[in-house]
Formats: C-alpha cells, structure tokens, sequence
C-alpha cells in the first residue's frame, strides 16, 4: 500500500500568480523539492511543463484517480480547470501505459483532492468541486471497493482535511472540520483506522510515499513537527509547501501517485 | 436424467431409507457447479433432511454456510427454510432447488476444508459471472488466474497454447484482452496446487466490496431507490453504486418490518443521542418479510453463539412470523472440528458446464457425456460416498445436535443460576410457554413498561434515563409482549450473582471471545482481527460502534474489565460486565471508553416488537423499573414480526412517538435526529442526517468528543512510558546497551572516515540529564554515553604503536530509592614506553524513581572496552589504526517473584591501513554477538530471597560459542570469545573486503515492546546490500498479554513499515515473561558500481 513507482507532477506556471499572493520563485522552488524528494523516494517524477492556460495546473492530483492498476480521468469541480485533464490523460496512457476510465455523466464534477483512497475502501467528499454523480463514477470505476461519500462543510477539499499517513493511518488536524469529517469517516469505514492527529490545520494533508511520511516542514507547522519527533518509529521527511499550498490543499495536490507493476496486483 | 449418478446415491442414502414410508418426490437440484442432482425424497421431507442428502452426496461437511434456493410465483429466488416440510413451499414437481452458499464466510481461509472452499469458489465465480459481484478488469483478470491455475494447474506452453482459454468462463463480458491478461498472470501462479490457488481466489474475492452481500431493492422514506445489503457484518445501504449508509450487527438494536416497511432501531451511541428507526420501504409485504428473515438469520448466524430458540406455540393465538434461524451458527460451525482425511472431488471451475445452467436436462446430459471422464470420477466421489462418510458425519454431526440440546438445556438451568454464559441470553422458549399460560396481559404490559424502562437504562446510563415509563416509547411497547413477572424476579436475583461468579463468567466470556474473534473481522484475515486489538490499544479506532475510541482505553485490553478501568462510577460497573458478558459481541467490551456505552453494551438486539415474543426478551429481570433497572439489560434478542396489529405502529405513529419525543427536554438533540431519521420524516438524507447526528453527538458528549482522538503509530506509546512496569524497564536498558554498542561502532567508522589522522584523545564526562525511571530519557543518557565513548577511542599517531585502551563501566541501578547511575571511565595509554598514564573518571547520577515502591531492583552494568592501537609505518608510508572494542552489557532484574538476567556482549574490531594519505584500505571487522548470549541463568540472589526464577535459556545465534559467568569484577574486562554473524563480508582471496558500515540505530521502546533497529549497508562488487536487523522484545509486567499475538503484531507491523524488504530469518527467544524476535530483513539495491573504497580515497 502506498508504494508508487511513478509520479506526475506538473511545473508551476507563471499564471499561478493569478490565483493568490504567490512568490513565483518560492513556489517553483518548493515544487522542485518536492519532486527531488519523491526520486529520492524511489519514484519516477514525470514532469509535465506549464500550462499556461490553466494557472492551477500544477495541482494534477485532481485530474486523475488512479487506483489498481487503472486511471480514472475526473471531471474538475471548477469549470476553468476541465481542461486540465486532457494533458494528463495522454500522459497516463501513452507515458504510463495505464487504461484510462471516462466519466460519461455530463453533470459529475470530482475533483481527485477528494478521493481518499485508504487502501481498502475509498472515501469521496462531497464538496464544492465534488457531487454525488461524481461519487458514482467513481464507484462504477472501482467497483471492488465500497465508496462512501462524506459530506464537507468547508470549502476544502476531503483530503485537505484527512489524508492517509501510513497505511490505515488517517492524518487528520484538531481542527474541527476535519475532526468533524474524520468522526463521519469512522462512522462508516468497513475497516478500522488508526488516526494520526497534528496540531495544525495546515498539516493534515501529507503524503505516504514508500513507506515514508511526507509532512510540512517545521517553518510552516512547527507544532506539528515537535509532535511527530515523538514518533521515532516513523520515518518522515519534511517538505516546505506555502506558496503552494495558498492554493491547493497542501503536498498531496501536486502530484499523481501511480504504481506500474508488470503483473496486475492482488489488491 | 438417468445417467447424473447423484440419483442413485440418493435413492440409497440411508437418510432417504429410514423415511420410506412416504410418497418419494423428485428434488432435482442444481448445483454450483452447473450440473443437476437428482434426488428422490420423501414428500414430507423437512428441509434440512434434503440438505444433509445433498452435502452428503457432495462429501460435504462444512454445509452449514449453504443454502437451497427456490422459484416460487412471487419470487425467483426464495430461501428454503430447513426446519419445515418442503411441500410448504413447492407445489410443482419435481421440486427443483439451486444450491447456494447463503452465508458468506467472511475469511474463507478459516473454512476447514478445501472441498468447502471449492464450492464457495464455484459460488463466487457465478456471483462474478451474473455481475452480482461486480469487478474491474484487473480483479477480473487476478481472480481468473486463479480459477485457471486450479484448473489446468501451470501453465504450459505446449499444452496450453494461446487459445486455452477459450471456454473457460471467469467474467462476465470477457474479452480477448482479459484472456491474454489472465494467460499472463497464469505463468506466476506455477506452483500452486488447486486448493492454493481457490484459497487465493476467495482471499482477492472476500475483499471486494460487494462479496456475500445480500441485496433487497428498497426506497427510503423520500422515495429513493436504494438497496439494502445483507452481510456477515450487518446492513449496508447503497444509493446507486454508493454505499451511503452502513449499520453493523452491534449497532442495530431491532430489526422488524410491517406490511411493506422494514424498520431498524440504532442503539444511541457516538452519533446519535437516542434509539432512532429508521425505515425503509420495499415493494411489498413479502419483501419487507424476506429481507427481515435474511437479517435475522445472518445476524443469528455471524452474530450470535448460539440460535435463539424458537418459540414454541402457546395457547394464545400467534401473530406474525416465529421464524428464528435454527441452524449452526458460524461459531458452532467453525468449533466443530473435521477430522478426516481431506476428500476427494472434482473440480471445474472452467465454467464449461454453465452452458448448463437452464436446468436443461438435455444440454448437461450433453455435457456430462463430454466429460464423461469427469463423470467417472465423480461417480466416485458423489455417488458413493466413502462408507465412513457417513458416520463422520454422524459423530460429527448428531453429537453436535445433542449437544445444542444440552447447551439449551444447561443454558436454562444456568438461567435459574446466573446468567448464561457466552451465550444470548434467551429465555428458553419452553418457560415462556409455560408460564405465559398463567400471565395476564396487564402483567406483561406492565413489564414492558418496566422492561423498557430497564433497557432505556441500560442504553442511556441511569443518570440518564429520559424516558418515563408513561412516554411515548413506552406506550408502545406495552403493547408489546407479555411478560413473567416471576421470571424477572428470579432473574434479578440471578444477575447480583457474587462476584465470583461473574469472574468465572468474565473468564469463559474471554475465552469464547477469543475464539469467536475473527468472526466478525468485517472480510479482512484474522492476522487483521490481531492488528485491531492491537490499535485498540493504541487508541482510535473505526470499527463499528467502537468509532471513536478514547484514547483511554489504550490499554484497555478485551475485556470487560478493561472497560471497567475507563472510568464507570465503580459502584455501577461492577455489574456491568455481569450482564454485558452474555451479549457476546466480541468487540463490546472494547469499545466503551464510558460508562453509559458500557451499558449500551448489555442493551439487547431484537428482530422487533410482536407482543407474543417480547418475553422473549428474557432476561428483563427488573421488577421495578428503576432500581434494578440495570439489571434489566438483558440481552433481549427479540425477533419479533411486525404483522402484529397489536403492534400496529403505523409510520404515523412512530412519528408521533418521536414528536413525543421531541417534547422531552432532555432530548432535543434526538428531536433532531428524529426529524431527520424518523421513518415519516421527509428530507432524510443520509449524508446529511449523518452529520447532524454528528452534530448532536458533538454537543452531548462533548467530553469524548474533544478529547484528541490522537494516537496512533505504534511507539507513540512511549509517552505512557512513565507507568511502565519494572520488567520492561530491564528489558530496555539492556536494549539501550546494546544500541549503545553498535552505535558506537558506527560512530567509530564515522570519526575514522572523517580524519584519518587521530586526534588526541578525549575525555569527556558524561553529563547525563536525571532523568526519572523513563526509558526514553534511559535511552537518550546512552545514547549521549555512546558518543562521548566513542570519542574516547581515539588514540594519538605515533611512529611507535600507540595503544590507548578505554574502559567505560556504566553502571545503572534501580531500586526503591531511584536510579542511580553511575559511569566510570578509564583510560590507561598501554603505548610501550608510553606514559602509562591512566586517567579515571566517575560520574554519578541519580534520579528518583517515580514509582519506586513497585520499582524492582534493576541492575544493569556495561562495561566498553576500547583498545585503540595505531602503527604509522614511515617507509610505506602507511598508517595502521586498529581499533577493538568491547562491550559487555549484563542486567540483573530482580522484582519479588523472579530474577532475570541478560547479558549481552558486543565485540568490534576495525582496522584501517592508510597509505600515502591517499589511498586507504579499510579494513575492519566487527563481531558482534549481540544479544546473542542472552540467557536467562539464574544468578545468586543477593537479596537472599528465593525467587521463582524462571529460566529458559537458548542460545539462538547459532554461532555463539560460549555462554559464560558474567564476572562481576569491574575492572577486569571480560574477554567474551564470540563468534557470530559477521557484518564484514571478506571475499575468498583476503584482497577485498567489504565491510558493513552501520548506517543506523535506533531503538524505540513502549510499554510492552522495545524495538530495536540497526541498519548496515555492505557492499560487494558494487552492490550495495542494506541489512535491517530488527530486534523486538516483547515484555511484560506480569500483566497478562498474549506474546505471541503482540509479537505477531510487531512483526506484522514492522514488515508493514518496510514492504520492500523481506524478512530473512525470525528468531524467538522466550525469557520468562520475555519474548524478544529479531527480524532480519534484508533489502537489495543495485547502485552504480562505486566500491566501497573508492568513496574514500
């Protein structure tokens, strides 16, 4: 679980300027790091160039949910981002070799920011990118997993709130949104989780990479830091991600986790 | 169909024989496998009787997970129910049934027997086949190379060729490409025999979402479509494709239906305040009854120990269903035990025969000619069952009858005792029968009342009754059933049974629960059910009711007397777990962090609300509603129909109870959640529901709700450390000891690679924060020890070897009056003609213990000895430095009852050659043993006490030489012969060497574990080899804890937390109370060829 072989990511564009107060340099830099860190990791870092049309393209975690073996192209909550997903797709068939599943219902919107993925059953939050149309294609999808929407009052995506640290480990803050969706997460789980809570909120998304938990460095949540030095058992690299992370829900948005095996995984 | 050799078994089987009196029918079943079985059976024939003939003629023991199936004019698809005659149900003939799997095992790997597990694969292959089962591509192709494998077994290109797959049926809509995907993944299975590659099968297919799900078309209360999923762990909702509701079996208090409405009542818990229904509305009558029959068969089933016992007729007139599931239920099935050889059969699983499916009898007739070989076979297996067969059978079988029967009889004498154990706790229904002759029906509704009340108790906590006996809720239950006065009184006095009782209750409850465990694991392998407990312990956990779990209950372990310690008002709670304990869901007593969920626990499930059955509800023993209210809780596993006018609850009226209610001021959050949740209510959304519910459980227990539902990660645990036992302690200091050596190795590389040249020698005392018993802050004073050490070792360059030997003793004591510490250092320079200076140091620390009276006496001694001689060599400009190091821990832990010694030695040698400044040849060797001597030899007792020392000693690194007397000299180092796994790998030739560097230690201890993880990278031929070695002790204070279950637990998790390595060699070594495991794991990576010296030249 959680072990990838690839990543996708997509450089920052100038035109990400346009969506908040964003240092350019800074961000462009912490993009760089977060991919140097993924190689380091082990994973292939596929990088896409800008688009300058889509200022957020660099958040490709929304374009695609790729779960066993198979890539599912989602249709972006935002109208202005749909068009994101057409360079995606192509990589992922052509570059990656992945079947590509369509979402042929005009009215879905999903957004891969809310589809949490726990290794044995998805969760998807229903949110201002995400309706239930988009939650059933995305159970058509994955048929062999149960997919459970999970309402989210904020105006966040389900995976800005909980994220997977480990697996079976869900990553949530004590912030009361995510507490508030983690208790609706534990409600109706089929299986049991254990829950990894950080101080804040910012910190709640992470990244499980290869065994190694990615969190946000000890500048941007330095409590959550001092937190996770109590658990030595964890191996865990930091990441700085502000400039980014103003826009998208944090380190997870940046990048497409895939696992390419020769042979089809038992799941 | 003559020529199916099933018929003529069955005409001979004994069952038939015995029962010749009446007129035969023909029973033309179809089987899992596609063909037909003919039997003729007796027109009167209950249904279970032509269930044994089937499995008989199958070689079926395990049959209590089948089911038959029929067509009627209603329904396609019926269950037959097995108690009744079959002509009930059949008019047509011949009588024609489809044998199915009707309960899904939900860890098929538990099944006993492969030839049950075929049929289960034959099951789920048509689940797949006829989409109920629906997959991707991918798990289509997985669970198609497994049904391959078993078929055709490895594949062969000569035999097999491209087309093999031709006729072989794994997917609905199969392509080409999901052939050639399967032919693919066939090549990796070679090996597997059939029964490995069905048990691969059903462990991908037990995961799918949709596996063993019953589904029942339903509208909500909006008129919605939805469907309603039956499994082994309780009710699913789906709305479309999502699965919008879940509602486990202990979550669920009643279940019932009337006219075409299907009703569940939730028990009140995390997110909702009060017992809320819900209702659901299905096409008709007959579908409200079929969904109730199949939930409370599976709840029977997966759910409970034993069947309730149906209720026998009583004079007054019946209303509504008595149906009861009667057969074994998944626990009695899985404890009895099979012992036979394994049988025989045939397989095909190719699906060549589901062209046969119609029933047709001239197409199987066809195809069984085409397989005549196969029918030969099987000729063998089916027809003419092996002659022990049967009385295996028999001894298995009737036996187990006979034992039910005595169970439910001991149970009712138990009832007159104390409560029953393990077991529901269900009146006999031959009490009930009897003395329900003699009530009134006031009585009853008074009891009802009462009951209620009791219940309400139960569920909310006495402090928070709401409900009064006149409410709403209350009225309707007196409508309810009819109640023995008598009985309750009797049972009252039955539940304040002494508390010895109850011990010995608690204990068989422990017991049965650990068997049952696993039961309800919700599809995932029991290895998972182990992973559980272990979370519980770390806190938070999903699972059913149990969601949040408080932090509290971290070492909460299964059982009721954990749930105890959570802070329940001890005057209560020690009555508690004497009811509880009969409601034996085995993840209850784990889940309530609180007292009122400790109550909600004994709360009852019941199959709702006919009058005539709520007696049933047995176990209500309180006579006044109040007082003895908890008592009351019994479990009242009430299935009761709702066809009952009497009942008569329309929706409206449920709504009116609710909006009763409402009124109640202390449940205005339930005032919300009824509106939402009630059945009448419009606007009821699940999602939406959900978090309101949600939003109500926030405001009332707010306490558990803001509690951090942190936890997590194993090791967190350390922060509980302050409270850790004795024994543990020991356990990590010697752990800490022995990281300390092999850290000190590394750091000792380190220094060498960093500056060749040598530095003086340096001498610091160690500065050790006082630290309280905390191991943690142990381990860190070593840790900070083992660099100052490590420095020590550095000697001076000189043209003359240069010899400086160190020795470090540290010395940690603990007992009563705290810790003391103590570091003695000595360094003496041995350089011929040297000074022959020696330099001592002492350093003392002490802490207080903080909790010393229970502090056992703790001794643990290391003793480092380092030798650091260094030869420059000007001709060939060459320096050698030979630095060995010895380390030789011993801890002695005494406590009243036992002794326990460890000793660990550690030996390291390392050589370096450095020419010309610029090339060097590295050279070293490290011996370390490690823990490897661990022992467990009793030493003298210095207290003079005659302790139970339990001693198992064993060496388990083959290599060690000798276990030795640990000395107790301090200043004499004791010259420790070891040999053991050499980390240096030396090829052949001595040219080269590779040498292992240490690329890091760590050691993690919690409460009952110390892990302990050394990381070395070799190198060889440019490959780079990484070597976990993982050390995990498991120790406990004498509390009871399941080693080897904790240990699978470890290990489970270490392998988790490293998926790449693979684990070379386990060994255990078990210390008294000790278990300690080292892993090895070793991981390879192929990295540029880069030898090892070049990165230091």
């Amino acid at each position: 679980m959680f072990r990838y072989t690839h990543a996708l990511v997509c450089r920052v564009p100038v035109a990400f300027r346009t969506r908040a107060e964003i240092d350019l340099e800074e961000a462009r830099r912490q993009h760089e790091a977060l991919c140097r860190l993924l190689r380091e990791l082990g994973v292939d870092v596929v990088e896409l160039p800008p688009d300058e049309l889509h200022p957020e393209c660099v958040f490709v975690e929304d374009t695609a949910v790729i779960c066993n073996g198979v890539a599912l192209i989602t249709r972006p909550g935002a109208p202005h981002r749909q068009g994101e997903v057409d360079t995606v797709r192509a990589v992922l068939k052509k570059e990656l070799g992945l079947p590509i599943v369509e979402i042929s219902d005009e009215a879905a919107k999903l957004d891969g920011g809310d589809v949490l993925f726990t290794g044995r059953e998805f969760f998807v939050g229903l949110s201002e990118w995400t309706n239930e149309a988009g939650a059933r294609a995305l159970a058509a999808s994955f048929p062999e997993f149960s997919v459970t929407p999970i309402k989210v009052s904020e105006p966040r995506h389900l995976k800005a709130l909980v994220s997977m640290a480990a697996p079976d480990v869900l990553c949530v803050s004590k912030g009361a949104a995510s507490q508030e969706v983690l208790r609706r997460i534990e409600r109706e789980a089929s299986f049991s989780y254990q829950t990894l809570t950080v101080p804040e909120d910012s910190a709640a998304n992470v990244l499980s990479v290869n065994g190694t938990l990615i969190h946000r460095s000890a500048a941007e949540a330095p409590e959550t830091c001092k937190h996770l030095e109590g658990k030595p058992e964890l191996q865990r690299r930091q990441l700085s991600v502000s400039e980014l992370a103003k826009v998208g829900a944090g380190l997870s948005s940046c990048c497409l986790l895939v696992r390419r095996t020769r042979a089809a995984r038992t799941f | 169909m003559p020529e199916e050799p099933q018929q003529a078994s069955a005409v001979k089987s004994p069952t038939a024989s015995k029962k010749s009196v009446g007129k035969k029918v023909l029973a033309r079943i179809h089987m899992l496998d596609g063909t037909d079985m003919e039997l003729s059976v007796d027109r009167k024939c209950k249904g279970y009787e032509l269930m044994e003939q089937i499995c008989e003629s199958l070689n079926l023991l395990e049959k209590d997970y089948f089911g038959l199936t029929y067509e009627d004019r209603y329904d396609k698809r019926n269950w037959l129910e097995l108690e009744r005659g079959i002509a009930k149900f059949i008019k047509d003939e011949p009588w024609a049934f489809d044998f199915e799997v009707k309960f899904y095992p939900p860890d098929p790997s538990q099944l006993q027997e492969d030839i049950t597990r075929y049929h289960l694969c034959l099951q789920v292959r048509n689940d797949i086949l006829t989409e109920k089962l629906p997959c991707s591509f991918v798990t289509h192709a997985v669970l198609g190379s497994y049904l391959v494998q078993s078929e055709f077994g490895d594949y062969d290109p000569n035999e097999h060729g491209r087309n093999y797959l031709r006729n072989f049926q794994f997917a609905p809509n199969q392509t080409m490409e999901m052939e050639e995907k399967v032919m693919e993944l066939h090549k990796g299975l070679k090996g597997q025999t059939p029964a490995e590659a069905e048990l691969h099968y059903l462990e991908n297919a037990k995961k799918l979402a949709m596996y063993g799900l019953d589904l029942h078309p339903a509208k909500d209360s909006e008129g919605v479509d939805i469907m309603l999923g039956v499994c082994a762990s309780g009710l699913l909702v789906y709305r479309d494709k999502l699965r919008i509701n879940r509602f486990a079996w202990p979550k669920i208090l009643k279940i019932s239906y009337k006219r075409h409405n299907f009703y569940i009542k939730i028990r009140p818990g995390e997110f909702e305040q009060c017992e809320s229904t819900i209702g659901f509305k299905l096409a008709n009558h007959r579908a409200a009854k079929k969904l109730w029959k199949v939930c409370v068969e599976h709840h029977t089933f997966f759910r409970l120990m034993t069947p309730e016992p149906v209720a026998k007729s009583s004079l007054f007139p019946r209303f509504g269903s008595k149906f009861r599931y009667s057969g074994r239920t998944h626990y009695e099935t899985k404890k009895v035990l099979i012992d036979r050889p394994a049988p025989q059969f045939e397989r095909s699983l190719s699906g060549r025969r589901l062209t046969s499916r119609s029933m047709d009898v001239v197409t199987t007739s066809r195809n069984s000619a085409a397989t005549a070989a196969d029918n030969a076979s099987k000729r063998h297996t089916m027809s003419h069952p092996p002659e022990h067969i049967p009385e295996i059978d028999n001894l298995n079988d009737k036996p187990l009858k006979d034992k039910e029967n005595k169970d439910r009889k001991l149970k009712d004498e138990k009832l007159k005792e104390k409560k029953p154990v393990g077991g529901v706790a269900v009146l006999p229904s031959g009490i009930f029968g009897k003395k329900k002759k003699d009530k009134k029906k006031d009585d009853d509704e008074k009891r009802d009342e009462e009951k209620e009340a009791g219940n309400e108790n139960a569920a909310f906590d006495a402090s928070k009754d709401e409900k009064t006996p006149g409410s709403p809720e209350n009225k309707k239950d007196k409508k309810k059933g009819k109640k023995d006065k008598e009985e309750k009184k009797e049972k009252d006095n039955q539940t304040s049974t002494p508390e010895k009782e109850k011990s010995t209750e608690k204990e068989k409850k422990e017991k049965s629960k650990s068997k049952i465990s696993g039961l309800f694991s919700k599809g995932s392998s029991p290895s998972k059910d182990a992973d559980k407990k272990g979370k519980k312990s770390t806190g938070s956990s999903a699972d059913d009711s149990s969601t949040l779990e408080s932090p509290q209950s971290l070492k909460v372990s299964p059982q009721g007397k954990a749930v105890l310690s959570d802070g329940g008002p001890p005057e209560g709670s020690p009555q508690l777990p004497g009811y509880t304990r009969e409601y034996d869901y085995e993840e209850n007593p784990n889940l309530s962090p609180t007292r009122a969920r400790n109550a909600i626990l004994a709360h009852g499930f019941t199959y709702e609300k006919d009058p005539c059955q709520s007696p049933l509800a047995l176990n209500q023993p309180n006579d006044d509603a109040q007082g003895v209210s908890r008592k009351a809780v019994g479990l009242a596993f009430n299935y009761a129909p709702g066809e009952d006018q009497k009942v008569a609850e329309t929706a409206a009226e449920k709504r009116k109870t609710f909006d009763q209610k409402l009124t109640d001021p202390s449940s205005l959050r339930s005032e919300e959640l009824n509106q939402q949740q009630g059945i009448a209510t419009p606007g009821f959304d699940y999602v939406e529901s959900a978090s309101r519910k949600e939003q109500g459980k926030g405001g009332s227990s707010g306490g558990v709700a803001g509690k951090p539902v942190a936890i997590p990660i194993p090791g967190k645990l350390e922060k509980s450390q302050s409270e850790k036992p004795e024994k543990s302690t020991a356990a990590s200091v010697v752990a800490a000891l022995l990281s300390k050596g092999k850290k000190g190795g590394k750091k000792e590389e380190k220094d060498k690679k960093k500056d060749k040249k040598k530095k003086g020698k340096k001498e610091e005392s160690e500065e050790s924060s006082s630290s309280s018993s905390s191991e943690d802050s142990m381990i860190d004073q070593y840790a900070q020890g083992n660099e100052t050490v490590r420095s020590t070792g550095d000697s001076v360059v000189v043209n003359t070897p240069k010899i400086f030997k160190t020795t470090t003793k540290q010395r940690v004591v603990q007992n009563a009056e705290g810790i003391t510490q103590n570091i003695e250092e000595k360094v003496e320079d041995l350089t011929p003609g040297g000074t022959g200076v020696v330099t001592v140091s002492n350093v003392i620390n002490t802490a207080d213990a903080e909790n010393a009276e229970s502090s056992p006496h703790v001794t643990a001694t290391a003793v480092t000895t380092r030798t650091a001689m260094m030869t420059e060599d000007k001709e060939k400009n060459e320096k050698t430095s030979q630095i060995e190091e010895k380390t030789f821990a011993h801890t002695t832990t005494t406590s009243a009852t036992r002794q326990e010694q460890r000793v660990v030695t550690q030996e390291v040698r390392s050589t370096s050659t450095v020419l010309t400044g610029d090339q060097s040849i590295y050279r070293r060797e490290r011996t370390s043993s490690g823990s490897s001597n661990d022992s467990g030899t009793p030493i003298d007792v210095e207290e003079g006490q005659t302790p139970i020392v339990k001693t198992e000693s064993m060496v388990y690194d083959p290599d060690v030489v000798n276990q030795f007397v640990p000395p107790h000299s301090t200043t004499q180092v004791p010259l420790v012969q070891t040999e053991s796994r050499k980390v240096a790998l030396e090829s052949a030739d001595g040219n080269y060497s590779a040498s292992g560097e240490i690329i890091s230690s760590q050691t993690i201890s919690s409460k009952t574990r110390t892990v302990e993880t050394i990381t070395y990278k070799t190198e060889k031929d440019g490959i780079v080899e990484t070597r976990v070695e993982q050390k995990i002790t498991i120790q406990s204070d004498g509390d009871p804890i399941d080693h080897d279950k904790a240990l699978a637990e470890a290990i489970q998790e270490a392998t988790a937390m490293n998926p790449d390595m693979t684990v070379e060699k386990i060994e255990i070594q078990q210390q008294s109370a000790h278990c300690s495991v080292r892993r090895h794991s070793r991981s390879q990576l192929l990295e540029n060829k880069q030898p090892f010296l070049a990165a230091f030249s």
